[in-house]
């Protein structure tokens, strides 16, 4: 009785502090349409600011508190609405780039003002005291909590039902227009709602840090059980998001504390609880209908000719010789490393550039291929040909249970992918065991000797090149006209009698796939691979180098390659610091994703007299 | 830095993997004893192979060492009796310099130096896990170069950063490779990755520890505290019995992380503590740090399995462990691993929280630098060289320092990778100038020498007799 | 047999009723206007009647079908086409590749792997005058010119319903001139025009049929000269719009 009371308790005191962060993201996806990713990082750095308040500068707690929650929190709401002005209109895939960018910008922030030099921590609110109930000892920062999400509940459900901005903001979920027929200015909605959720962030973070600790990660990330409570509630349920948020608390206690499996069992239950719901919500989340009134002509960077894809890949072909041989063994591997994540960068173009499809999961893709060749431990090519097969075949199997899906949950569902494949697969004693690693062979096609890392290294550029020239080969025919058709304008791409759900399973396992091969070729360049290095939060920063660098082009894709080696291989600060510069370069370029490398084609272009170019003038409609 | 370490899995876990030594006396011999194993500091190093019997005879009666003595080494008088604090001549201190004649040239060695690589976990989740390694060596190497030369030349010290993760880990094997002529003092939470490199290198790797099983049985690597998964040091476990009963271990439970290495460590002291020592582990609490871990969920059940004996493997997340405890009113008799010897836990928010509970360590005590010359002269050069605080992880890579030192000056001329390999498999009997218990790098047996604290206040007092007490293996 | 039905169609967005139990049917070869004042439901009854909006309750018969839980582009291939008020051209494609990706989508997969001549393509470019914009990309192009470019995109699908969604805004008067007489044609060759048109010139000089909706309802229904003196419109709407058309 005693276990069962604590841990209902604790259960409880989980979800309450998800429900409150839940339900902050369902005021905001409900009035503005924009589904923030971000919503953990905000819970965090606001984590960080109540430690910085209470503990380095001494405020009293309930000071501290509220001003964190009551006056900072609004204030950074307030800085929000202005970033997301108008994103609820814009295709999903450049509302989602914006908010991964603050995700990643948040973490930034956070590396940079509180860099991981010393263990912070907050105490409970009432420290170590508690009470006895039916014998058990239950904290009073729990049941603060679990008061507190019934208050945010109650109060919640009289803005919504009993104010008439509250039923403004229901209504405006399925048709922002009638906002103004009725007289309510749509801003002044989005303000409120944004402040709200921002609070509601605050508040989750505040009651959870003394719980969690203070880490950039771990606070973000907890963010995923909120998504999966929202989805059930379908994004607009606040009682069912309650409740899912409730149940995922009360779940993942009651599996800790009496589910009487092996310990590896349960941890991996209780950790993937969140995710697992987020995925079977999502099977379950009827048909989501199609929005009209979207932004068109992303696509706007000009296509070569045959005939000058070929040379510039010669070009290429042929720069790569000479720094291969220019470069140290180390830079020999980082060259490996970046025509690797260039590959990352092609899957990208297709799926993103073309497709408009966003996958937060590419480098799921990439460890499968990475994995594969590892378990297969053999020097033949047709481990990589299994390797690119299976990414595939997973690239299929994400995309077709959601197959009547839009956008938005088709990202989150290779979320929950990705987390899913990081905790039960990766990790799992029958493929890395837990942070563990394996050594790969170098495979040799046909007896080809690729051991000299240059000679490997040159090898995947040539992969690397065919394939750009395929996809631009691909881009030039119907099936790329129909894939940007989709992309601009799925609705109109519908009313005209063309189905978006196949084209989608074959784009998306096609990039998966793709994917896959890169992971396998860069096992085999360094001759290990492990989970670390193809976790799903890999995938983030990926997205915002390809929205920067140009999403849309193979030369895109190329100094993408680059610029997420050097992101990715950088450290701690430098590495906050690249994050919140490649966030701010993704929201400034998010609506059009064109990216530096047409900016800098089109000026040449433009100096060049004699050549003229339609210029993109695609912009997002609000 | 995302690419070579994965999230939240691995914070804190660097710091839980450290705890490693090799073992030299026989169950039988110091169970119910009492009688501390003495060894005294700045002895001998090093026991060439065959001269020594590492489990005969090596028993000490209790009590009869002083801290700066000799120790008797029961070899067969290879050892040269150290003369005590630093050298002033052309060789380490303790050690038989070779002739110099016919010094190659090769990677890593010119005319002029010999340049060294330590890898370390710097950045990752966990910034500077293992950083004091880099601090260690660099202070060693400066302490070396201002006493002494290997034949003429200095020590030149390249560190490379394997940040957290075996990609990294991989990386930096591969550029020690091809850089340095050998790798010394490292420590890397995910050694594994890269272990095939270095030994298809040759490169010999005279690390601190090591931590995943593919570094432990590489054969090129040699550890100034060995370690070996498969040969679970049962000494902490050995004391808890004695201190808190046979009954209260009858009722035990283990609070540990979900990691790779770490699991399979903790997975073996169970078996070898129950096998051999009765211990029944009634709760086993396994701790996955990407979800949320029920820190007070773990308390309450716990005490609801009245569960009377609990060890810890968490690192960081120990002072959690113990205030939830305290918040659940369960007062457990409570023995964490030597992952939160540290400072920095005592002073966070939870860290009140651990007062009274007892931990171990596998080094000297940090705090005994009064009464332990290396450990002394670690820190004093750890001081001057600009490095962080001292910790068991950088008094074994100081140690590894000494070993590459004493044995690259015995070999004298004929110093290759090759023999510096060989010579490195023939030390049995090695304690790094008394910073650490004696340890067989050679054989790679874990060593079952420990020095039990308990946590009084803020400060680690000691609880077990100076220097440490040894026990068998499981 | 009418070849489109709604029957009793309603749509509830959160508290506000958006379409509120709406029937009306349309003849094949006819053209049939849809008016009322902004938010009054029209576009809304689009969506509903080509599958993007679900009604949330009432049935949409097409052809003799029941379309009602069909998915767009099923519907699409039974016939309907229609055109945006917030336009939808494929903004990354020249107007001669928009009309093409119609085709294309026409023809089926197998004609996905090499480019092919379509002279269909040819013919509707003339059809509507977007020759001088042929190689332009949609997205650059004035909106009445869009607009067109819908119409055309629409018509290569064939379809035996073409829905339009305020397709003469953005035109010129004889701009607008020439497009009621296309719209003329095309009923007479057979193709039901369903239309939303807030210019009333138009409306009442093509239109066989008119509906007005207010507030989600319909108000009133009839032929041009019979809308033109009701007295329920002419209150509710008419004044207003004359004096802004």
């Amino acid at each position: 009785m005693e276990l069962f009371v604590a841990t209902t308790v604790f259960g409880l005191y989980i979800g309450s502090a998800y429900a409150i962060a839940a339900s902050g993201l369902v005021l905001t996806y409900a009035t503005t349409r924009v589904f923030n990713l971000a919503h953990g990082a905000i819970s965090m750095v606001m984590a960080f600011l109540y430690w910085q308040l209470r503990v380095s500068a001494g405020l009293p707690t309930l000071v501290a508190v509220a001003l964190v929650v009551l006056v900072i929190a609004p204030l950074v709401g307030l800085l929000l609405e202005r970033i997301m002005r108008g994103l609820g209109e814009a295709p999903v895939s450049v509302m989602l780039v914006v908010t991964i960018a603050l995700f990643m910008g948040a973490i930034g922030i956070a590396t940079q003002v509180w860099p991981n030099t010393i263990v912070r921590s907050v105490e409970f609110f009432f420290g170590y005291s508690s009470v006895e109930i039916l014998g058990a000892r239950v904290g009073y920062h729990y049941l603060l909590t679990i008061a507190l999400a019934a208050v945010v509940a109650g109060a919640l459900y009289v803005l919504l039902n009993r104010t008439k901005v509250g039923i403004a903001m229901r209504a405006c979920v399925d048709n922002p227009e009638l906002l103004e027929v009725y007289g309510i200015e749509a801003r002044r909605v989005s303000r409120l709602s944004w402040m709200l959720g921002s609070m509601l962030a605050a508040l989750g973070g505040v009651l959870l840090a003394a719980y969690t600790g203070l880490d950039y990660y771990s606070l973000t990330f907890l963010v995923i059980a909120a998504f999966a409570a929202a989805m059930l509630g379908r994004l607009r349920s606040l009682p069912l998001t309650y409740l899912g948020a409730l149940f995922l608390g009360l779940g993942s206690a009651y599996i800790d504390s009496y589910l009487g499996v092996s310990p590896y069992v349960q941890v991996g239950l209780q950790t993937s609880l969140p995710t697992f719901l987020l995925f079977v919500v999502l099977l379950f989340v009827p048909q989501v209908r199609l929005r009209v009134g979207q932004v068109k002509g992303i696509v706007s960077a000009r296509i070569p000719s045959a005939e000058q894809s070929v040379r510039a890949a010669a070009g290429v072909l042929g720069l790569g010789l000479v720094l291969v041989n220019l470069a140290d063994g180390a830079q020999v591997q980082d060259l490996g490393v970046a025509v690797a994540y260039g590959m990352v960068m092609l899957s990208m173009v297709l799926l993103t550039g073309y497709g408009g499809y966003l996958s937060l999961a590419q480098f799921t893709f990439f460890g499968i291929g990475a994995a594969t060749v590892a378990k297969l431990d053999t020097s033949s090519a047709l481990a990589i040909v299994l390797a690119v097969l299976l990414a595939t075949l997973a690239g299929a199997l994400v995309a077709l249970p959601v197959l009547r899906l839009t956008g938005l949950y088709l990202a989150l569902a290779t979320l929950a992918f990705g987390q899913l494949m990081d905790k039960l697969v990766f990790n799992a004693a029958f493929v890395f065991d837990a942070n563990g690693s394996l050594p790969v062979q170098r495979v040799a096609p046909l007896g080809i000797d690729l051991s000299d890392d240059r000679v490997y290294v040159l090898g995947m550029l040539v992969v690397f090149l065919a394939l750009g020239l395929l996809m631009l080969g691909v881009r030039r025919g119907p099936i790329g006209r129909l894939l940007l058709a989709l992309r601009d304008s799925p609705q109109a791409a519908a009313t005209l009698g063309l189905s978006h759900r196949w084209i989608r399973v074959a784009v998306f396992s096609a990039a998966a796939g793709v994917a896959g091969l890169a992971g396998a070729m860069l096992a085999g360049l360094e001759e290990i691979a492990a989970p670390g290095s193809f976790s799903t939060i890999a995938s983030l920063p990926a997205i915002l180098v390809a929205v920067v660098a140009g999403v849309t082009t193979v030369s895109g894709a190329m100094l993408g390659g680059v610029l997420l080696t050097v992101t990715l291989t950088s450290t701690g600060s430098t590495q906050g610091l690249l994050f919140l510069v490649l966030a701010v370069g993704a929201v400034l370029l998010a609506r059009d994703p064109n990216g530096l490398v047409n900016l800098a084609f089109t000026r040449v272009r433009r100096l060049r007299p004699g050549t003229t170019t339609p210029e993109g003038g695609s912009h997002a409609a609000a | 830095m995302i690419r070579r370490a994965a999230v939240a899995v691995t914070v804190g876990f660097s710091f839980v993997l450290a705890g490693c030594g090799g073992s030299l006396v026989e169950p039988e011999d110091f169970i119910g004893v009492g009688g501390p194993v003495v060894q005294g500091t700045g002895g001998p190093a090093l026991v060439p192979d065959g001269s020594a019997d590492p489990t005969a005879g090596e028993v000490l009666p209790g009590g009869t060492a002083t801290p700066t003595g000799n120790a008797s080494s029961g070899g067969s008088g290879q050892v040269v009796p150290a003369p005590g604090g630093a050298s002033s001549g052309g060789a380490a201190p303790g050690v038989r310099a070779g002739n110099c004649a016919g010094l190659k040239s090769t990677t890593g060695i010119t005319d002029k130096e010999i340049t060294i690589a330590t890898i370390a976990d710097v950045s990752g989740a966990v910034p500077n896990g293992f950083k004091s390694a880099f601090d260690a060596m660099n202070a060693y190497v400066a302490y070396f170069n201002s006493t002494s030369t290997i034949c003429g030349r200095k020590l030149a010290l390249r560190t490379i950063d394997s940040g957290l993760s075996a990609n990294g880990s991989n990386a930096a094997s591969k550029a020690a490779c091809a850089s340095a002529f050998a790798v010394v003092g490292s420590f890397s939470a995910f050694d594994g990755g890269g272990a095939e490199v270095t030994a298809g290198c040759g490169q010999p790797d005279l690390r601190a520890s090591a931590v995943e099983r593919a570094r432990q049985q590489s054969p090129t690597t040699f550890m100034a505290m060995p370690m070996n998964t498969d040969q679970p040091y049962l000494q902490p476990w050995i004391w808890a019995k004695q201190k808190f009963g046979a009954e209260a271990i009858k009722n035990s439970g283990f609070v540990y992380l979900n990691a790779g290495a770490s699991k399979a460590i903790v997975d073996g002291w169970m078996k070898a503590t129950a096998k051999h020592l009765g211990y029944v582990w009634k709760k086993v609490i396994l701790v996955d740090l990407t979800g949320v871990p029920n820190w007070n969920g773990y308390a309450n059940q716990l005490k609801a399995a009245g569960i009377t004996f609990v060890t810890t493997n968490l690192a960081d997340f120990t002072p959690k462990m113990a205030a939830a405890f305290k918040q659940a009113d369960y007062h457990p008799a409570y023995l964490s691993d030597g992952s939160v010897y540290g400072q920095k836990y005592l002073s966070g928010a939870d860290g009140a929280a651990m007062d009274g509970t007892y931990l171990w360590t596998q080094t000297m005590m940090i705090e005994e630098a009064d009464r332990v010359p290396e450990m002394a002269r670690y820190q004093t050069w750890l001081q001057r060289t600009g490095g962080d605080a001292p910790s068991y992880a950088g008094a074994q890579a100081w140690a590894a320092g000494v070993l590459f030192t004493q044995l690259a000056t015995e070999l004298g001329g004929k110093l290759t990778r090759a023999s510096l390999v060989q010579a490195a498999a023939k030390v049995h009997r090695f304690t790094g100038n008394g910073i650490l218990p004696p340890t067989d790098p050679g054989a790679r047996r874990t060593s079952g020498c420990f020095t039990i604290m308990q946590i009084v206040g803020t400060r680690f007092k000691r609880v077990t007799p100076f220097p440490y007490t040894c026990g068998p293996l499981g | 047999m009418p070849l489109l039905e709604v029957k009793d169609v309603s749509v509830r967005f959160g508290g506000i009723l958006a379409v509120d139990r709406t029937s009306f049917e349309v003849e094949a070869g006819s053209v049939t206007g849809l008016i009322g004042p902004n938010g009054a439901g029209k576009t809304t009854t689009f969506n509903v009647i080509t599958g993007l909006q679900p009604p949330t309750s009432g049935e949409v018969w097409f052809d003799g079908h029941n379309v009602s839980r069909t998915q767009v582009d099923r519907r699409a291939k039974l016939g309907m086409a229609r055109t945006f008020q917030r336009l939808e051209a494929f903004g990354s494609l020249t107007v001669r590749e928009n009309i093409t990706v119609a085709r294309d989508i026409v023809a089926g997969p197998r004609s996905w792997f090499r480019n092919r001549h379509d002279p269909v393509v040819e013919n509707l470019v003339d059809l509507v005058g977007l020759g001088p914009y042929a190689e332009v990309r949609a997205d650059l192009l004035p909106t009445g010119v869009a607009r067109l470019l819908e119409l055309a995109r629409a018509l290569a699908v064939e379809p035996s319903l073409l829905l339009l969604d305020e397709p003469s805004s953005g035109l010129d008067e004889a701009e607008t001139a020439r497009f009621g007489a296309l719209l003329s044609e095309l009923a007479a060759a057979g193709t039901a025009i369903l239309m939303v048109e807030h210019d009333m010139n138009l409306v009442f000089s093509v239109s066989h049929q008119i509906h007005v909706l207010e507030f989600g309802r319909i108000i009133a229904s009839g032929t041009a000269a019979e809308i033109r003196v009701d007295p329920v419109v002419q209150a509710a709407y008419l004044g207003v719009g004359e004096a802004s058309a």
